[in-house]
């Protein structure tokens, strides 16, 4: 036995080293990229601000809920994503006093919704953002705040909450003393409590106070508070503590928010949960403490708000940035809540920024985006132009453009075309409902019909052509227990082959509580189609008794055994798969009559039992392959569940893969090619081209590393895969077709041309556009061009050379291709070989110099394409075809093309005519040495070559109109037309022609 | 076959080990890998002869530059010259494309970001003789492939972060930062196309920045140069 396993190593070894297989990953389809659609209109969750002023420009960090990082070096007029290789999950961000370089960033958000994402440590870098390195605290899942001591800067202290959703040692107060190559823990209290806040004294850096939050999420509840809560202090550093607790309230405490006055230190502010939470002030450095009246502005949701911020200069102005901004100017003893004018804030404030240098200036995060005050919070404008909406999900209609719709985490729901002129900008998205917004569906006959809803299973359905919108969330009715919707409550629609009464198509629309409703009419009437899927477990549903722990709280986030998600096979109607939140896989082949429990099979593969179902896909070429994805998160579990079955259910099967992270939220496997999955993590998307067996992370397609994918759909029409992201907005993979082509090819070979597809003819709409002030974020736009894949297994030294043949086998294009490793994709943007342009005088920014780069757009036909790599040729055939509804004839081509071809010819003609007139006068200017009658005759060529070319322009200010730059000036105009001159207009064309031959024959005349 | 098992178990962990790495050892690996610190030392001028691909749109251009004293770009685009030279003290640029009809003197800014650039030998020869200090930035992945970082920041506090293959010591890609009006812009150039000169340094022949490659064609290495051209007429 010990024999025949070391030969197989060594036969395995001798294979590795024999034939280097190439292995995949994600970066051999990087052309792949992504365009992102935004919206930054309707931005997402802010969870840290931190500002310095470097070279005299308000550098800003701010760090968002689940998209990263962005900085700003211009007070906030633009951003960049600087953490894209990293978690996206932010908790707290520290900029080392002084130093506009060196920044902190702790990863986890600690707003304890139900919906937080989570950490993986804490990371430095030193050189502004461009590199980060991961310094320690793995573990931890959550950071709330990081402090720099600014009288020793290789003194940091990070406060971490820790994980939410289960108990763990690794949380508490942490201190390096080198700058964070180093870590000890210096203050922890028990594995439910972590420390939520922080604060330094300015001066005495040595006394800081630490609070410590005793708390627990679990599927179906939350517990804020406990006898681990408490206050402490150290004036030491962290060597020693005290527990402060004199004039605090008695009994178990909850979360506690503390700041220090920095202009009179002795001050400190705390907001304290307890049965009776309250503001508190200590004027005696934080030894005791008095209560102060407050709203419940002030001290609502304690778990949500955690920002409370003196004015850096002014002693006696303080900021309460919560559910709603107030502002106190007595020092915390009466706050004002009130906006005048302007914009009024997104709600759910958990950032705030005040500019040292200038203390009118605030920067104000919030669960909509980033927020200016250029007046202590009076009035407020709205940063446009962070991307960083929470979208639960995604779905696309038919249309052309088609639309995409999707929900956003406390950010209604909203609908946009995928594509627009200039690129999709926030002026492209519209809201289609409010609340916060999860599942968006349009009725599969009418696209006018769209369904939305807000949390709970609000759902609405709304007409698009009246833009009426109506309630139609199913009622209670006889016989039904009170229904448990969750709090994303699954939307879904399915086609029908059944009829109405009057003959038209029906589609099935579904929405599930416990049980399964379905609706042929848009929502009008339900039938239930189930019986409660779920375990019902009555000990998950006490949420109005006791959900929120000190604080009661109780917002449908906490709603358990409820149906999750619902998959109807596309092919048969009567065949539904339903997913619960405690583990149920329910299904029914007769339309909802029966229904049997199909999770058994799940838990022997190694998944926990009763884990959270988050979606389940039916493989649309083999209704008996179905793909399930679990998320166990809420029992503290992370990993990455998700099964296939090859049996319709009934046996199941494992996917695992080292490159895995975060808990699953979707699968997707295409519509064409079995082979290609698609998997969607809170840590990631993860590409399979072999049906599983192999995964890669998707890192080289313009999208986070470690994007948190919620949902993806792919949209049957154009073969776009589209992606909702937690924290990043949309974004879309144009066509799937070429990985399609990379799952079948050998990627073992050294080159390959892959099918062309036809292309009708289309050029990118270039109207009507909006305002430029006010599209805020633009994405990418989609290019309208013949798009040449090819595959190259490894990066190309020698240029990549394309060539277009005619149908006569004639060269009319050469152009370069790129040569990296893997995918290539190049545009033939339909033209031929520019000409050959009469060379002389200064020509930059003139039509003169366009002419050598601009050509004529080809005739509808065939043509060859012949891609040339490392010395071999591959070739593949291209039809382009008239395209009527945009514009394009098969006539109005062929006579754009004759025209423009007319000033090709006439602008080579030149050419020619000016290289022998160069060469005349060359060999003239030899024989005029000795030849007085030859120095008339270089003259007369001068003033000639004068007449064609613009040989006194020296700057681009200075238009000369000689004959090559009217031929110019009407080349260009024809060969960027888009539609052919009118026989009128051709006329002009034959001017110049005319014109030509005239100049020619002069030439010769003068040349006899 | 006891000694064929050994050798192939160093192989085989040759491959699963990652040893910590300092940017010493990383330097001192690439420093022989481009051929060696002896070689580098002697290298006093280059001519360096090569076209910018653009497009599709092949500009020739010449690069010359004696060490610590000079250098000099030229090339030519449908008649407009574009010329970029620059010394310990002084620089001048001229590109009618760009607007700038005549060659002109270069800002401070400029040259200071551009003066590094006079030291032909690499970068990383000697760096703490030529007063550069090195950081550590640990691995990073770009392109499906492994490597290592390495910031380096000269005494005139130009700041440029390389990576460093893990497999061929060589670098693949240098990030810069080009700073206006207070705006950090960056900039990064990947090195292709690792070729052996006649002199027996390795070099990149190819630059890629992203939009323009720079082909390089030929290498002359200690061939004389005029000093003379590196300065305005």
């Amino acid at each position: 036995m010990f024999i025949k396993f070391k030969l197989t190593g060594w036969f395995l070894l001798f294979a590795f080293f024999v034939q280097a297989q190439t292995t995949l990953n994600s970066s051999y389809f990087q052309v792949m990229g992504a365009r992102t659609l935004g919206p930054s209109t309707m931005s997402g969750r802010i969870t840290a601000i931190e500002g310095i002023t470097a070279d005299g420009q308000v550098n800003l960090y701010v760090g968002t809920a689940g998209g990263g990082i962005w900085k700003s070096q211009n007070g906030g007029q633009s951003f960049t994503p600087l953490f894209d290789k990293y978690c996206q999950s932010i908790g707290a961000l520290a900029i080392e006093p002084g130093n506009a370089r060196v920044v902190y960033a702790g990863t986890g958000e600690s707003n304890m919704r139900n919906s937080v994402s989570i950490g993986d440590g804490l990371y430095k870098t030193t050189d502004g953002g461009n590199n980060w390195q991961k310094i320690g605290l793995d573990s931890t899942e959550r950071i709330s705040k990081i402090i720099v001591d600014p009288a020793d800067k290789k003194t940091v202290y990070v406060s971490s909450p820790g994980p939410l959703w289960k108990s763990s040692s690794h949380r508490g107060l942490y201190k390096s003393t080198d700058a964070g190559k180093t870590w000890n823990k210096i203050l922890f209290v028990n594995d439910e409590t972590g420390c939520a806040d922080i604060a330094m004294h300015p001066t005495k850096t040595g006394t800081l106070f630490a609070s410590f939050w005793q708390f627990r999420r679990k599927p179906f509840a939350f517990s804020s508070g406990g006898s681990g809560s408490a206050l402490f202090k150290t004036n030491d550093g962290g060597k020693t503590w005290n527990k402060i607790t004199k004039g605090l309230p008695e009994g178990d405490l909850g979360r506690i928010v503390i700041t220090i006055n920095p202009s009179k230190p002795s001050e400190v502010l705390a907001i304290v949960e307890a049965k009776t939470p309250g503001l508190y002030i200590s004027e005696d450095e934080g030894e005791t403490w008095k209560k102060l009246s407050s709203t419940e502005n002030i001290t609502a949701r304690p778990f949500y708000f955690s920002t409370l911020v003196y004015d850096p200069k002014d002693p006696k102005r303080v900021y309460r940035p919560a559910f709603d901004f107030a502002s106190s100017t007595d020092g915390g003893y009466s706050w004002n809540e009130n906006t005048f004018g302007g914009v009024v804030p997104h709600s759910d404030h958990h950032a705030l920024w005040v500019n040292p240098n200038n203390t009118e200036m605030l920067f104000l995060g919030t669960d909509g985006g980033v927020y200016l005050s250029m007046n202590k919070g009076t009035t407020w404008q709205f940063l446009n132009n962070l991307p960083v909406g929470q979208f639960y999900h995604v779905s696309a209609d038919n249309q052309t453009p088609y639309n995409v719709y999707g929900g956003l985490q406390d950010n209604n729901s909203w609908m946009a075309p995928n594509t627009s002129p200039g690129g999709v900008s926030s002026v492209d998205w519209r809201t289609i409902g409010g609340g916060d917004g999860f599942w968006v569906q349009t009725s599969l006959v009418n696209p006018k019909i769209v369904f939305s809803e807000s949390q709970g299973g609000e759902i609405t359905r709304v007409d698009i052509t009246t833009g009426l919108s109506y309630g139609i969330k199913p009622k209670k009715l006889a016989g039904d227990d009170d229904h448990r919707w969750n709090w994303n409550t699954p939307i879904v629609t399915g086609p029908s082959v059944k009829r109405s009464a009057t003959g038209k198509p029906l589609y099935n629309l579904y929405i599930a509580s416990q049980y399964l409703f379905r609706s042929t009419d848009d929502g009008r009437n339900w039938e239930r189609v189930s019986p409660d899927l779920t375990t019902n477990n009555k000990a998950k549903q006490q949420q109005s008794e006791n959900s929120g722990g000190i604080t009661g709280d109780n917002t449908s986030a906490e709603n358990h055994c409820t149906i999750f998600t619902v998959t109807q096979d596309p092919k048969n109607e009567n065949r539904i798969w339903v997913g619960t939140d405690d583990g149920n896989l329910q299904l029914t082949t007769d339309g909802g009559k029966t229904w049997q429990n199909k999770a058994a099979g799940i838990w022997k593969t190694g998944v926990p039992e009763n884990t959270w179902i988050s979606s389940i896909e039916i493989s649309s070429l083999d209704q008996k392959r179905i793909y399930v994805t679990l998320d166990n998160h809420m029992y503290g579990d992370n990993n990455t569940y998700v099964v296939v079955s090859y049996d319709g259910g009934n046996t199941w099967k494992k996917f695992t893969s080292t490159e895995f992270t975060g808990f699953a939220h979707v699968i997707r496997e295409d519509i064409v090619n079995e082979k290609l999955l698609f998997l969607g993590t809170e840590m990631g998307l993860f590409f399979s081209l072999d049906g599983g067996t192999t995964w890669m992370r998707s890192k080289y397609q313009n999208m986070p590393w470690y994007n948190l994918v919620r949902d993806i759909k792919i949209q049957p029409q154009t073969n776009d895969l589209l992606i909702a992201s937690h924290g990043r907005g949309i974004y879309i993979i144009d066509n799937l077709q070429p990985l399609r082509e990379l799952v079948k090819a050998d990627v073992n070979k050294e080159a390959i041309l892959f099918p062309i597809q036809n292309f009708k003819y289309e050029f990118d709409p270039q109207y009507p556009r909006p305002s430029v002030n006010l599209t805020g974020w633009v994405g990418e736009t989609k290019v309208s061009a013949p798009t040449i894949y090819y595959y190259l297994n490894q990066r190309s030294n020698e240029s990549v050379k394309i060539e277009v043949y005619d149908a006569a086998n004639k060269k009319i294009k050469d152009f370069n291709g790129t040569g990296v490793k893997g995918l290539n994709k190049v545009y033939w943007p339909l033209n031929i070989n520019p000409p050959k342009v009469a060379q002389g005088g200064f020509i930059a920014q003139s039509s003169v110099l366009s002419s050598s780069v601009v050509s004529p757009k080809v005739p509808v036909g065939k043509y060859k394409i012949v891609v040339k790599a490392n010395g071999k040729s591959y070739e593949q055939l291209i039809t382009v075809e008239a395209n009527p509804a945009k514009g394009f004839t098969i006539q109005s081509i062929e006579l754009l093309y004759r025209q423009g071809m007319r000033l090709h010819s006439l602008h080579e003609q030149l050419a020619t005519l000016v290289d022998t007139l160069n060469k005349t006068i060359a060999t003239v200017t030899k024989a005029a040495e000795s030849d007085t009658a030859k120095k008339a005759k270089l003259v007369q060529l001068d003033v000639y070559k004068h007449e064609i070319l613009e040989l006194n322009r020296k700057s681009i200010f200075f238009d000369e109109f000689k004959f090559r730059r009217k031929v110019s000036d009407l080349y260009v105009a024809v060969a960027t037309a888009l539609e052919p001159l009118s026989p009128v207009q051709e006329k002009g064309i034959g001017l110049l022609e005319d014109e030509f031959k005239k100049f020619r024959s002069r030439f010769f005349e003068m040349i006899k | 076959m006891k000694k064929i098992l050994l050798s192939l178990a160093v192989l085989v962990s040759a491959f699963v080990t990652a040893k910590a790495q300092t940017a010493d050892e990383i330097i001192a690996k690439y420093i022989t890998a481009i051929g060696g610190a002896d070689k580098w030392s002697k290298v006093q001028s280059i001519k360096i002869e090569g076209q910018v691909e653009v497009q599709g749109i092949a500009i020739p251009y010449t690069m010359q530059g004696i060490h610590m004293k000079g250098t000099r770009i030229d090339a030519e685009f449908q008649g407009n010259k574009i010329i970029d030279i620059v010394t310990p003290d002084k620089g001048w640029s001229q590109n009618p494309l760009a607007g700038k009809a005549s060659l002109d003197p270069i800002s401070a800014d400029e040259l200071k970001s551009k003066v590094d650039d006079l030291d032909i030998q690499d970068a990383f020869l000697d760096y703490k003789a030529k007063g550069s200090s090195v950081e550590f930035l640990g691995k990073d992945e770009e392109d499906g492939n492994e490597y290592f970082k390495i910031k380096l920041t000269t005494k005139n506090s130009n700041e440029k972060t390389y990576f460093f293959d893990i497999k061929t010591s060589l670098i693949y890609k240098i990030e810069g930062i080009v700073k206006q009006q207070g705006q950090e812009i960056k900039s990064s150039v990947k090195y292709l196309d690792y070729q052996t000169t006649d002199f027996g340094i390795k070099m990149a022949f190819k630059q890629d920045q992203g939009m323009m490659m720079m082909v390089t064609k030929k290498v002359t290495v200690n061939a004389p140069i005029d000093a003379a051209i590196f300065k305005a007429n």
